[in-house]
């Protein structure tokens, strides 16, 4: 989709400049930029009737001289985009979707990946809806900010207007909608965001969520919502769009609604399985993709693994084996391109390079092998992809409540998301796909279906948006997959701590102040009461840093180097002044006159200290906004960074261990009594006795990462309620605090001695 | 998912044993009389001494009622209570007396309810209700839920009406969600999906364990090893039997 910017863009303006000589209010065309364009008169759609087009009606004016939203003559690029549209398989259904659109409320579309339908159903509602005339928008929800960007992008190419003047997007941080804008895409998220202020979502006539059957916990909270907002408004139209089979549940969950299925452009793929368990998945994944290399006709490979290092490990030794079976046995050149999350943009985009051409004339074709995360599953498109080789993993969040911990897992995945996979080697001609287990592990180990964000989340944020919406009730609040009791009640009792709630589970003035912020409920605690400490602006940039993706770069070559520069940065008290140390470095004017080498010879990631720069503006506004005053200590002072640490614990005082009295580096989480070690990564400088950790990470071990030296007098001061003495059972732990109950005790009692 | 589950987070000196759900109350049980050996005529029972009756029923065509030595009303007075309803073996050859009135049924067993005789004074009825067939039929009672009871977030859901004890999840009226969290599995290794398991995907038998390698102690290491023995049996003893009042009485010595 992104291979299709409208670069004749400029030039189609530039002859539409030379039209518009003479007087332009003579101009027919632009009659709407002088008169209140209501009925929209002088153009095609003058005639038509909201709500009772026809594919022919809505065919003739498409085919017009003029474009009926923006009153433009349309280009000629325009007209090539729209021959290939007409070829896209929903086109052919178009008559079938308006009359359903128009005789129901609510409507499940379903369309295999490749039928258009995230492109083209949004305009024909458009040409059905007329949205224009009601003052109203029409908004097409994804689940990822990119698919926002660049679905909208590819919309106003073929409307043939600007991007974010008809046709805009709305993402977190990022805003491209103007005042003429009809069709809107957004992330599911901002439309949530959105129903917290206006609950009716009044400035919507049609509201569709495309990427339902991914199931991301903002369009699972969307569709409980919508199922309430369509009694209150009648007018509201819904559209669910999914991409698999399993519609019938959204049908059953939307009270019956009717379903239309448009069938995708695939080719079938060919399925094989092991006819034995593999001892080693991921050995077993490399052997097979050399395999394919030696013996399968030409096309490329994708390679589905788990996680960063492993994809990097997978794809070193595919390229060693490849050249090695070039110089022995005479195959093809082999590329391998890793892909995963955290890879810069530049290097993802190596993926669409072409297939290396063979050798020599006439000899073996060339393959390239793509070896990726899930992201290849649904959210990037690679054409070209004949082979696909699946052993049946990949990573997930998963919450449990018991402990308060998220946490990456491999796990086997769903049936479902192993068709995805398959479906992945027929997008240009039959292809194969590769499973690295048996059919009977297929049948009897893999679960239907993923389980939704909802059920593997911490729900925190969720119950605060929730109760922000209005809806206390959240037993009943009609939700497709209901999360279990004990995540809610952990939510609740959380946001309790926090003082977002108060004992009766009403919100809060703290409460709703939080749920102004698009952050985790500690980190806005944190950065509303950080002008108590006199430090809002350091808070500020620290919240922003801890929104991005890591800062620091560690690459496998240069590990020692990059450790000796994170070091220059270091403060003995902890990773999360560390960072702090960054951004101000970054910020200094030295560092300005070139970023893109300093972060180079500091080991830095420039696009995430960009992005915290970005975030952190943002965050500003909400916060000027708020009346939050902006604040710093003194750097002379002595407390300055003592004020940091103290503001850290009005966010995160749920988040701290105790080192063990047993073995070395060892810690305990408090109340969870979970055993954890310091992340190896960490700057920490001393055996801190209490530390607060921004992240639990369980892999190999369990590690704490991004962690500050933290003193228990300011946990028993900042947060009395969660470090109450009596709650907690005999042992180290409760002395420890007692202890410091004493000390403040006496140091109180000096205090006031002293004045008297 | 979750009922396989239900008691996987009870820590085990909270497990309650087995069927000490079903009722509150103590089950008292009662001898078996002669009459009671008789259900419903619908209830098939396949002990073996019944369908050897029968083949001689078809074969020798004619009635052979009390030809078998070992009929039932014989041994049923000695035999435990039990069985008195889950075995009545010749009750499709004795056909019910023509002229007894229609049997009363049990709403909850389905199973008949014997008329009260006019020179007993035991309640039927009463005796029925206490049978194990009966008690076995009736709903449980699950084991309350393992939550803590003073948490303020059960307290939210309490006040929207969820009751922690009904076995259902949250969510619309039926359609309740999952009961428990999603349980994390850390994977450490490598091993390819399915292993463990059998072509079809179904467990393999655990393999047999290595034989134990026979060690040989020295004198006083047997008698050390004995000795230790002895002190676990002892304290098993105690932990079982050991009866408060009986050793106050004896002193602590005994």
């Amino acid at each position: 989709m992104s291979d299709n910017r409208s670069d004749s863009e400029g030039g189609a303006r530039a002859k539409r400049q030379k039209m518009d000589a003479g007087d332009p209010k003579n101009n027919p065309y632009l009659a709407h930029m002088y008169e209140n364009n209501n009925g929209s008169d002088n153009t095609a759609l003058a005639k038509f009737k909201r709500h009772q087009t026809t594919a022919a009606l809505a065919k003739k004016a498409e085919d017009g001289d003029i474009n009926p939203f923006s009153g433009r003559p349309f280009s000629s690029k325009y007209f090539s985009i729209l021959k290939t549209r007409r070829d896209l398989p929903v086109h052919t259904q178009r008559d079938e979707f308006l009359q359903l659109y128009q005789q129901s409320q609510i409507l499940v579309f379903v369309g295999e990946t490749g039928s258009g339908k995230t492109t083209q159903i949004p305009q024909f509602v458009l040409y059905d809806d007329l949205p224009q005339t009601q003052g109203k928008m029409v908004a097409c929800t994804q689940p990822r900010r990119v698919a926002a960007m660049s679905v909208a992008q590819r919309v106003a190419a073929e409307m043939d207007v600007k991007l974010g003047e008809e046709v805009g997007y709305s993402i977190r941080f990022e805003d491209m909608t103007g005042p003429k804008t009809i069709m809107k895409y957004m992330t599911d998220g901002m439309l949530l965001r959105e129903a917290m202020n206006d609950p009716n979502l009044s400035r919507y006539s049609t509201i569709m969520l495309d990427e339902a059957h991914e199931r991301t916990m903002a369009t699972d909270i969307l569709m409980g919502l919508l199922k309430e907002v369509v009694v209150r408004r009648p007018d509201l139209k819904i559209i669910i769009m999914s991409a698999t089979l399993d519609a019938q549940k959204f049908q059953r969950y939307f009270m019956d609604a009717p379903l239309l299925a448009v069938p995708g452009r695939t080719h079938p793929v060919e399925i094989f399985y092991t006819p034995e368990p593999e001892q080693d998945y991921v050995e077993a994944a490399v052997r097979t993709v050399l395999q394919i290399h030696a013996t399968e006709g030409e096309g490329d490979i994708l390679l589905f693994l788990t996680g960063e290092e492993e994809i990097e490990d997978a794809a070193r030794k595919i390229a060693l084996e490849g050249d090695e079976m070039v110089r022995e046995a005479d195959a093809g050149p082999l590329k391998v391109y890793p892909l995963y999350g955290s890879l810069p943009p530049h290097m993802q985009q190596r993926i669409f390079d072409p297939a290396p051409p063979p050798r020599r004339p006439g000899g073996r074709p060339g393959r390239k092998v793509i070896v990726s995360t899930n992201i290849a599953e649904t959210s990037l498109t690679i054409d070209g992809i004949v082979y696909v080789v699946d052993p049946g993993f990949s990573k997930q969040k998963i919450y449990n409540p018991r402990i308060r911990v998220e946490s990456l897992l491999v796990s086997p995945i769903s049936k479902a998301s192993a068709q995805q996979r398959a479906g992945r080697a027929g997008r240009t001609r039959p292809g194969k796909c590769f499973r690295l287990y048996t059919e009977g592990a297929f049948k009897k180990e893999l679960i239907e279906s993923t389980y939704p964000e909802i059920l593997r989340s911490n729900l925190s944020s969720t119950v605060l948006e929730l109760k922000k919406l209005g809806i206390d009730d959240l037993v009943h609040f009609d939700l497709m997959d209901p999360p279990a009791p004990e995540t809610l009640m952990r939510a609740l009792e959380e946001l309790n701590y926090l003082a977002c709630l108060d004992d009766d589970g009403n919100l809060t003035q703290l409460g709703r102040l939080a749920s102004e912020f698009p952050l985790d409920p500690a980190l806005a605690v944190m950065l509303i009461s950080s002008p108590e400490f006199y430090c809002s602006n350091e808070i500020l940039s620290i919240t922003a840093l801890l929104s991005v993706p890591q800062v620091f770069v560690r690459p496998a070559a240069q590990r020692k180097r990059a450790d000796e520069m994170k070091n220059l940065f270091a403060h003995p008290d902890g990773d999360h002044l560390t960072m702090l140390n960054v951004y101000h470095a970054y910020r200094s004017s030295d560092a300005q006159a070139n970023p893109k080498q300093w972060c180079h010879d500091h080991f830095l990631s420039q696009r995430a200290l960009q992005s915290a720069d970005n975030v952190r503006s943002q965050l500003l506004r909400i916060m000027e906004r708020q009346d939050l005053e902006m604040m710093s200590t003194d750097f002379e002072d002595k407390k300055y960074y003592e004020n940091i640490r103290r503001a850290l614990c009005a966010g995160f005082f749920m988040q701290v261990a105790k080192k063990d009295t047993g073995g070395k580096s060892q810690y305990l989480t408090i109340k969870d009594n979970q055993n954890v070690l310091l992340h190896p990564s960490t700057v920490l400088a001393h055996e801190a006795e209490w530390v607060l950790y921004n992240e639990f990470v369980l892999t190999t071990k369990n590690y704490i990462r991004t962690v500050t030296a933290v003193k228990p007098e300011w946990l028993l001061d900042i947060a009395p309620t969660y470090y109450d003495i009596s709650s907690f059972p005999k042992g180290d732990i409760r002395s420890a605090l007692t202890r410091a109950a004493d000390r403040l005790a006496r140091k109180e009692k000096m205090r006031a001695e002293k004045h008297r | 998912m979750a009922s396989e589950d239900e008691d996987y987070f009870l820590p085990p000196e909270q497990q309650r044993p087995f069927s000490s759900g079903i009722r509150r109350k103590r089950v008292q049980f009662v001898r078996s009389s002669d009459l009671d050996t008789t259900t419903a005529p619908t209830t098939s029972s396949s002990s073996g001494t019944s369908i050897a009756d029968k083949y001689l029923s078809i074969v020798m065509s004619q009635p052979a009622p009390n030809s078998s030595p070992n009929t039932p009303t014989q041994h049923a007075p000695s035999s435990p209570p039990i069985r008195t309803h889950s075995a009545p073996p010749a009750s499709d050859v004795i056909p019910p007396p023509p002229t007894a009135p229609a049997p009363e049924y049990c709403d909850v067993c389905k199973l008949p309810i014997p008329s009260q005789l006019p020179g007993d004074t035991t309640d039927q009825r009463a005796r029925h209700e206490a049978s194990l067939a009966h008690q076995i039929c009736l709903t449980h009672s699950h084991p309350p839920s393992h939550l803590d009871r003073t948490r303020t977030g059960l307290r939210y859901l309490s006040t929207y009406g969820w009751d922690p004890d009904s076995r259902l999840g949250l969510g619309a009226l039926g359609r309740e969600g999952i009961r428990e969290p999603i349980k994390p599995r850390v994977k450490r290794d490598t091993a390819g999906l399915g292993t463990g398991l059998d072509r079809d995907g179904d467990p393999l038998p655990p393999r047999p364990a290595p034989p134990v390698k026979v060690q040989k102690l020295n004198s006083k290491q047997a008698r050390n090893k004995a000795a230790e023995d002895k002190k676990r049996a002892e304290r098993i003893r105690k932990a079982f039997y050991q009866n408060d009042e009986v050793s106050k009485y004896l002193g602590e010595g005994v």
